[in-house]
Formats: structure tokens, C-alpha cells, sequence
């Protein structure tokens, strides 16, 4: 159970529509690569976590702790830029022996940190509070997608914790068999190789069986399908898309 | 009705003919045809089939796509194209059927096996389906969410459906009674299928026990366990005219019985225990899964040298938890384990797999390389034996297992009972003295599954510490020499499986039933208050006095 996951739960996010908040995606994406200053994704980032929080009803401390390993990286990468920044240096800040940190670096590093954690932060908005299930409704409903794929990739998805289990059931196995001791990337590379075999012979066998199921009950039997659950489009999705608009506008146009 | 036969006779493959996706969607060739209520199902499409029968496959994890109850059951709806307004009625209405209607919004991942089982049910119950196929149902179930299936499935039948059902948990199934009919089972008919994939036998289940039992055994078939017990007494000499199917049957045929052997029961099993040998000691385990559940709670258990230990629990009380984490391969939060006084923790992989063998559920997850011959040698020669020393042990192995024939075959291609087999005598080898087994005769038929315990046996009297977790009562009368109850996390009872069988808190508890057999007796005591419990065939022969091959 991973924390950047779907959150059950009851709010104005999750009744919007998840295609709508794909295509905010799309909004917040473009804010971010138009982006120059980066207070830009700063405020976006703060926008967006808020908005988790308050229209998303997701638990603050739970936001804070699937989002903190994102932000340490982001950190790494700001490190990382100042240190090997190749640009030019007009203001320096720092000099110590032959590091030289300067506000040009500083302003490039952060920019590239903030626009990554900020397409992150939309990325935990949607996980947290779109059901995978509805997604899928709504790309086939209002995206117009196949409804064989849409539901087979529901199907896979519903097995993917499955092969977590099996890899280590199998890493397990082979571990007893004195198999799994060598090391270099050789005898990585050779491991890996005898773990696909089983993984992959009960990954067939899975995905056949819920096939089989599948069809049983008549999947791509009937000429027209009908939908128990239908998604709608209604004035949330508006006032999303709308405040997502006006969010970025109003960011780009001050910085 | 119930289909039975060997594993590999075919019988999954009738249930697809049934509902048309063979041939229709499943490639192949098909001769002969089958027709639904006068519908050939080679022209009607597989949409109309579905209105007709409906299928429950055996795997209970590989048979849905969505992700709550309720979106389950809809989905078949949804594919005839069912208008939604009329869904909630239909869901509702199916999901009374089984006895899901609390958990209608109930995430999947949430329902135990059994639920999902009932689930499969209602989903194709709700597309009008009055035949139901269903295909080894129980075989992932603990005995409660058997009980309940079979529970379910004779209402059902009650209510007029036809149910075709693939099982071999005979004895519960045999002793559920036909409310509409008393007096009559709940299976009607029986049909029997050889192993050349042609039916053997077919009739009410009195007629089929009654002329084939014989044919039944060779074919390597589960029977009713009392059916086999007076089978055998026959056998064995005694005077019985007809074979019993159910408990209530067999009570009245065996009281009027005396008996003509030692006037007490024959004590279990003899416990061939020698000294005070710990070969296993778990001291105060607790195993929480990383952001999951706290599965063992300050454990303790002892095994000695020599047993033959059961782990019985409901499904989900950690037995394979505990069976991995005493060989090394799941590290407990608290606690240790040693083995034959070392710390497992402490062993690098090599020497685990030098002391202790573990057979997993799934044989094919420990196979690592491409033919059986290799399998066999591939310890041997990490540990740099010389090759005549690892070809001579080897076909030894082949030998021993049945497998001489399949040395260069890919482990992967071998059959169930060839896979099982190879992966224990892989594990065996080394020449380990500890051996674990997790559910080791789940999904075998008759004769596979006592190849494997004979030969668990044979290595306990060797002087081999054998540990296996099974939901197998039959099993633990006939073979374990102790057995260990899980609850919660913990060691609920422990002792010799003649006095888990008369602890029925120790069993309610683990959701455990006492083997058909055991209960037999203790019937017949409350008429005849001389019998003592009995739980194996062997035991009632002693008893009665006679020999039994």
C-alpha cells in the first residue's frame, strides 16, 4: 500500500470529473513551461497541495509525507545544478575555493527543481482523489476511448499488486535454492533472467484466467453497452477548469 | 450434479464448452456439440449463452476486473447492454442470493476468499444465468468459506437452478442435505470421468460409490471418506452390502458393527520422537508486513527432531508467514528462530539451503533452470560436488520421484503433480533435515496427493523434521504426529490432532471442522457410548479388528 495512491473519500475533487482533471493537467503543464520565474511553480506547488487538502479532504499529514520524498529529491536536484551550473555567474553569492555559487545558478536550479515538483504535486491532486475506476469510465464516456481497452487496462491494473506478491514469493524461492548469493552484474543480469520465467508463466496464467472470466459474463458479446455508473460533466468541472485557467493566467501574468 | 475425475482429465474444458467460449472465442477443435435448453451453443452468441449459464472459475483473485462489489456485478449488465435503471434492482437481487447484500460497496481487495467466491456467484446470477458451472470453487478456501459456498449453492439448488459443480471436498458436499427432498443429497448425480478424458462412470452418487469405488481409487480420485472406510472394510472382510455416501449413512451402517479387536481405541499414531531435540525453536516471533498488518504476535513454538508438524488456521491466520519466517526468508520485527541451535538470521543463503528445504505453494517459483536433470543438480553443483557424486544423486532422485522419464523435459512443462514432486525433491537433495511444506496437496488429485505424504512420511521415519500448513483435516489425522493451531497471530492450541478434533472451541475458533471421520465416530458414540474416537480409516480397521490393505 503506497501512500500516492487513491484516497476513498467524499470532496468537490473527487466529484469532478477525471478527464477534467487531466485536461488541468494539461493547463498546469503549460503554466509551468511558460513559466520564467520561479515563483511561478513555487505558488503553484502551494496552490495545488493546499487544494488537495481543503477541496480534496485528503488528510494534510498524509499529502506531507507522500509528497516529502519528492521534495528531497527536488532538493538533490537543486544541489546538483548549483554545483555543476555552466552558465554565466554575473552575481556571485558564495565563493569557497573554486566553487562559486551565484544567483544565475541559484535562479536556474530552483526553476528546474519547482517546475518538476510542481507537475508532482498536480500528480498527487489526481491520485488522491480520482478513483482509478472512474477514470477509466470517463475516458471511455466523454474520451471517446474503446471500451475493450479501457476495461482490460482496469483488469491489469486490479492484478498489478498481484505481481508485487509473486516477485517476492519468487525471490524468495530462489533465495532457499542457494540461487540468489552471487553477486556483480553479471550474476544480476542472470538472476533477473531466471526470475521472468515464473513471473511471466503466472503472469499469462492470471491475465488468460480473467480473460476467460471476462468473457464469460458476456464482455464484447452485445452490440451496445450500457453503463451503470455514468460520469458526467457539471458545474464543477467548470469551476475547476475555470480557477485552474485563472490560477495560471494570474501567475504568469505577474511574474 | 458433480463432476469428478483425475487432474488433466479435461474437466475445465467441459465448463467452457458449456457456456460456448469453446469454440467460439477459445481456439482449438471441437467435435461433437453441446446444446443449451435446445440452443446449440456453436451458433448462439456467447451474449445469450451468458443469460443461460454462468460459469465460477477456481481462482478467486483471477476472475474479476473491477474494483467494488457492486461494479462487479454490473459489469456483466453492462455488457448485454442492460439499461442502468434496471441494474440496481438486479444487483440487489443477486447479491441477497449469496449473502453479499452488506458488502455491496465493499472494495474487493477487502473480501476473503470466500466472498470473492460468492461474488463470482452473484455476478453471473445476476445475468439470469439458472445453470451454474463452477469449477473447483473451493480449492483456495478455508473449511468455513467452503461451508458457506456449499450452504449457498443448496439454497440455490432449492430455488430450481441447475449446478454443475467440479469438487473433491466430497464430505462436506455429500452431508448437505436436500431440504425439498428429505432423504435426498444434495448432488443428484455424479459423473466420472477416466483418465483418458472419456466418463467411467455416471449415476446417483449411491450407484457410482457403490459399483466404482474400486475404479475410483485406481483413477486416483477423491472419495467420501466414509465411502472409502466401508470400501475397504469390505475388503477387508466384513459384511457390507451397501456403501454409505454421507455421515448419517455410514452411522447406521456402522453401529450395529461389535467389536472384534483391542476394546480401546489404537492410539494415534505411534510418535517416533527421539529424545529432546529441538530441531525448530520460535521465541516470542512478531511479524508485521512493511504499512500492514501485525501478522504474528509473540509466537512460540517447538518442533523436535523427528516430527511430522501440521500448521492448520483460517485463511489469513499466518501460517505461510510463519512457515517462511521459520526458514530464514522473512526476517521477524521481534523475536528469533533457530535452527538446530543457530540463529537463521545469521545464515547466508547457501547454508539455509544446506539445513532446511521449504516447498512453496506454487512449485514452479522455485525452478531456476531449464531441465529436471539440472534442477536436481544444480545445489549439488554449487556446492562444487564432483560429477559423478551429482549424477549418481541425481538419477537416484529421478528415480525416487518418478521422474526418470522426464529428466531433460523444462521444468515448466511437467504436469501438477510432476512439478510438485520435482520441486520436493529438489529441496531434498542436500540431504536437509528440516523440510516445510505450504499446502502441500493443494489441488491434487487423489493419487498425487498421497505420493507426496507418503514419501513426508517415509523421510519423518528417517529421522527428517517435517513441518506443513495445510486446511486439510484429512491430512492432519492421517499423517501429523502434532499439530499446531494459529489464531491471531499466535499459537491457539497445540497437541495431538485426536485432541484438537475433541477441542471444538480450539476448532470454531480456527475455523477448522473435524474430519469426516472423527465426527462419524463421536455420532455413533452418542448411540453406542463404547466407541471411541476414531479419525482415520486405519484407526476404524484396528477397532474393528480387521486388516485393512
Amino acid at each position: 500500500m503506497s501512500l500516492f495512491d487513491y484516497y476513498e473519500g467524499k470532496s468537490f475533487l473527487h466529484d469532478c470529473n477525471p478527464l477534467v482533471k487531466l485536461v488541468c493537467n494539461a493547463v498546469v503543464l503549460l503554466g509551468v513551461v511558460l513559466a520564467r520565474d520561479p515563483r511561478v511553480p513555487a505558488l503553484l506547488i502551494v496552490t495545488l497541495l493546499l487544494a488537495t487538502w481543503l477541496a480534496g479532504r485528503v488528510p494534510l499529514l498524509r499529502i506531507l509525507r507522500s509528497f516529502a520524498p519528492f521534495f528531497l529529491l527536488g532538493a538533490a536536484l537543486v544541489l546538483f545544478n548549483l554545483l555543476f551550473y555552466r552558465g554565466p555567474r554575473a552575481h556571485s553569492l558564495l565563493a569557497w575555493g573554486p566553487v562559486v555559487l551565484s544567483v544565475e545558478a541559484l535562479r536556474f536550479s530552483s526553476n528546474v527543481a519547482l517546475r518538476m515538483l510542481s507537475l508532482i504535486s498536480f500528480a498527487l491532486l489526481f491520485v488522491s482523489t480520482t478513483d482509478p475506476a472512474l477514470l477509466v469510465l470517463s475516458l471511455i464516456q466523454q474520451g471517446h476511448l474503446d471500451y475493450r481497452l479501457g476495461y482490460s487496462t482496469l483488469a491489469a491494473y486490479r492484478l498489478a499488486p498481484f505481481f508485487g506478491t509473486e516477485y517476492g514469493i519468487i525471490t524468495a524461492a530462489h533465495r532457499l535454492r542457494g540461487a540468489a548469493d552471487a553477486h556483480g552484474p553479471l550474476a544480476v543480469m542472470q538472476r533477473m533472467q531466471r526470475y521472468a520465467l515464473p513471473l511471466l508463466a503466472s503472469a499469462v496464467r492470471k491475465a488468460e484466467r480473467v480473460a476467460l472470466a471476462m468473457d464469460s459474463r458476456a464482455f464484447r458479446a452485445a452490440g451496445r453497452r450500457t453503463y451503470y455508473h455514468s460520469t458526467q460533466v457539471s458545474w464543477r468541472d467548470g469551476l475547476l477548469l475555470l480557477s485552474m485557467l485563472a490560477l495560471v493566467v494570474i501567475l504568469l501574468e505577474l511574474f | 450434479m458433480l463432476l469428478l475425475g483425475p487432474t488433466g482429465c479435461g474437466k475445465s474444458t467441459l465448463a467452457l464448452c458449456l457456456n460456448g467460449l469453446i469454440p467460439q472465442l477459445v481456439g482449438g477443435e471441437m467435435q461433437g456439440h453441446v446444446s443449451i435448453r435446445g440452443r446449440d451453443t456453436r451458433q448462439t452468441p456467447v451474449g445469450e449463452l451468458a443469460r443461460q449459464v454462468g460459469l465460477v472459475f477456481q481462482d478467486p483473485e483471477a476472475q474479476f476486473c473491477m474494483l467494488t462489489v457492486e461494479d462487479e456485478v454490473a459489469f456483466g449488465l453492462e455488457n448485454l447492454g442492460i439499461p442502468a435503471e434496471n441494474m440496481d434492482a438486479r444487483i440487489a437481487a443477486a447479491l441477497a442470493l449469496v449473502g453479499l447484500s452488506e458488502q455491496r460497496h465493499t472494495r474487493l481487495d477487502r473480501l476473503s476468499g470466500g466472498m470473492k467466491q460468492r461474488l463470482a456467484l452473484a455476478a453471473v446470477l445476476a445475468l439470469g444465468a439458472r445453470i451454474l458451472v463452477l469449477d473447483e470453487p473451493t480449492s483456495n478456501l478455508d473449511p468455513q468459506g467452503t461451508a458457506d459456498l456449499f450452504a449457498h449453492l443448496a439454497t440455490l439448488k432449492r430455488q430450481g437452478y441447475t449446478i454443475v459443480l467440479v469438487e473433491h471436498k466430497l464430505d462436506e458436499l455429500m452431508d448437505l442435505g436436500d431440504p425439498a427432498h428429505p432423504g435426498q443429497g444434495l448432488v443428484g448425480r455424479v459423473v466420472v470421468w477416466g483418465p483418458d478424458g472419456r466418463i467411467a462412470a455416471t449415476g446417483d452418487p449411491h450407484t457410482v460409490f457403490q459399483q466404482q469405488a474400486g475404479k475410483l481409487l485406481e483413477y486416483g480420485i477423491w472419495l467420501p471418506q466414509v465411502t472409502e472406510l466401508a470400501y475397504r472394510l469390505s475388503r477387508a472382510g466384513l459384511p457390507i452390502e451397501r456403501f454409505p455416501v454421507n455421515s448419517a449413512e455410514a452411522q447406521q451402517l456402522l453401529l450395529p458393527f461389535t467389536t472384534h479387536g483391542p476394546g480401546t481405541a489404537s492410539a494415534a499414531q505411534p510418535n517416533p520422537i527421539s529424545g529432546r531435540h529441538y530441531s525448530i525453536q520460535a521465541v516470542g516471533l512478531e511479524y508485521t508486513y512493511p504499512r500492514g498488518p501485525e501478522v504474528l504476535r509473540g509466537l512460540n513454538l517447538e518442533v523436535q527432531r523427528g516430527e511430522l508438524l501440521a500448521l492448520v488456521g483460517a485463511n489469513g491466520s499466518g501460517k505461510t508467514t510463519l512457515a517462511l519466517s521459520l526458514c530464514g526468508i522473512l526476517r521477524p520485527t521481534h523475536g528469533q528462530v533457530q535452527l538446530d541451535g543457530a540463529d537463521v538470521s545469521r545464515l547466508d543463503g547457501k547454508q539455509l539451503a544446506a539445513q532446511i528445504g521449504y516447498v512453496f505453494q506454487n512449485p514452479e517459483h522455485q525452478f531456476v533452470t531449464a531441465s529436471v536433470a539440472d534442477e536436481l543438480a544444480y545445489g549439488l553443483r554449487l556446492r562444487h560436488r564432483p560429477e559423478e557424486e551429482v549424477q549418481g544423486k541425481v538419477s537416484a532422485m529421478l528415480e525416487q520421484f518418478g521422474l526418470t522419464d522426464q529428466a531433460d523435459v523444462n521444468p515448466f512443462k511437467l504436469s501438477q503433480g510432476q512439478k510438485r514432486r520435482l520441486s520436493v525433491a529438489t529441496m531434498l537433495i542436500l540431504g536437509q533435515e528440516v523440510l516445510i511444506l505450504d499446502e502441500p496437496t493443494f489441488g491434487q488429485d487423489r493419487s498425487n496427493a498421497y505420493r507426496l505424504i507418503d514419501e513426508m512420511r517415509r523421510l519423518q521415519q528417517e529421522g527428517c523434521t517435517i513441518v506443513f500448513a495445510t486446511h486439510d483435516m484429512r491430512l492432519v489425522a492421517e499423517y501429523a504426529t502434532r499439530v499446531a493451531v494459529l489464531d491471531e497471530g499466535r499459537i491457539f492450541f497445540d497437541g495431538s490432532p485426536q485432541d484438537l478434533f475433541a477441542h471444538a472451541d480450539a476448532l470454531r475458533r480456527a475455523q477448522l471442522r473435524a474430519p469426516a471421520l472423527y465426527s462419524l465416530s463421536r455420532a455413533i458414540a452418542a448411540c453406542k457410548p463404547t466407541w471411541p474416537p476414531l479419525a482415520t480409516i486405519d484407526e476404524y480397521c484396528a477397532y474393528l479388528g480387521v486388516r485393512c490393505a
